[in-house]
């Protein structure tokens, strides 16, 4: 996948974490490679979006938040049928932990911050995705 | 050119910082993401990470000084501690977040109180490193506005 095709996507993506900044920081280095990009502060909110009709091809999800929180929320998402990628990026350290979180229905976990590597290899995947599909 | 030099004033700041310890690289990637249509992204960070750690000491120190500690609230806001101070580059900050989760693993008090005062420490450099970034952004923010603003 060229640098040019990494940009120039037709892409969306949902960041769902309680945090401010942290939405704030993964919205800004989404849009830097040329996704649009909606924000959900819980599990809740973000579930209610699919409910409501969203739908997105990337959801980058926070395990630890109030209300509903990335692993229930990712539970209910695969149980309405949501096919998006689904990514866990969580400050997390426990091995067991982690993998209850995959376990919900996860596609990928990267531990917090996000990098720019990361993005790349998410964006090569929903390549080789649509691919497949079509 | 006066924007050019507090620039690379910075640019050496941020350098020092990173020799230290204080900051690590994924600083370095927060202020690659500010651009032309967002001057102001990094101060802006810099004062959402200040205004969201200042709350979660306030929360884990209430919690810590308890009688009975609530282990897994202690947890929950390590948690995010951890999370905010690694994402900006708080390296420091970021571990003595992680000491206190396993801490916190053992339910053992004294030593969470230990690591909290230990972690209140990195973030009181974190947050001078950050304030002096912060100045010196507004400063360069405020040249680049002037000097589009001259006919």
């Amino acid at each position: 996948m060229s640098d040019e095709d990494i940009v120039n996507n037709n892409l969306t993506a949902l960041v769902v974490d309680d945090s401010p900044m942290i939405r704030k920081l993964h919205e800004m280095h989404l849009k830097k490679f040329g996704l649009k990009v909606q924000v959900a502060e819980n599990g809740k909110n973000a579930v209610d979006l699919f409910r409501c009709g969203a739908s997105f091809n990337l959801i980058l999800m926070d395990k630890e938040m109030p209300i509903m929180d990335g692993a229930e929320a990712t539970k209910e998402l695969r149980i309405m049928g949501v096919t998006s990628m689904i990514v866990g990026v969580t400050s997390l350290d426990s091995i067991f932990e982690r993998q209850a979180f995959m376990e919900a229905g996860l596609d990928h976990c990267f531990t917090k911050p996000l990098t720019s590597e990361n993005i790349i290899f998410l964006l090569q995947e929903l390549n080789n995705k649509n691919n497949e599909e079509n | 050119m006066v924007g050019t030099s507090l620039s690379q004033q910075l640019e050496n700041y941020i350098q020092t910082m990173h020799d230290q310890g204080i900051l690590d690289y994924h600083f370095d990637h927060v202020k690659a993401l500010q651009n032309e249509e967002n001057p102001r992204f990094l101060m802006e960070v810099i004062s959402m990470f200040a205004h969201d750690a200042e709350a979660g000491i306030a929360h884990l120190t209430t919690l810590l000084n308890s009688a009975v500690v609530d282990f897994a609230k202690v947890i929950s806001f390590v948690h995010q501690l951890k999370g905010s101070s690694s994402s900006i580059g708080g390296v420091r900050m970021a571990l003595a977040c992680r000491q206190i989760r396993h801490a916190c693993d053992n339910m053992d008090k004294e030593r969470c109180l230990q690591l909290l005062e230990r972690m209140k420490q990195e973030y009181n450099s974190l947050k001078e490193c950050l304030n002096i970034i912060f100045e010196m952004e507004r400063s360069i923010v405020v040249a680049n506005e002037t000097r589009h603003r001259q006919p």
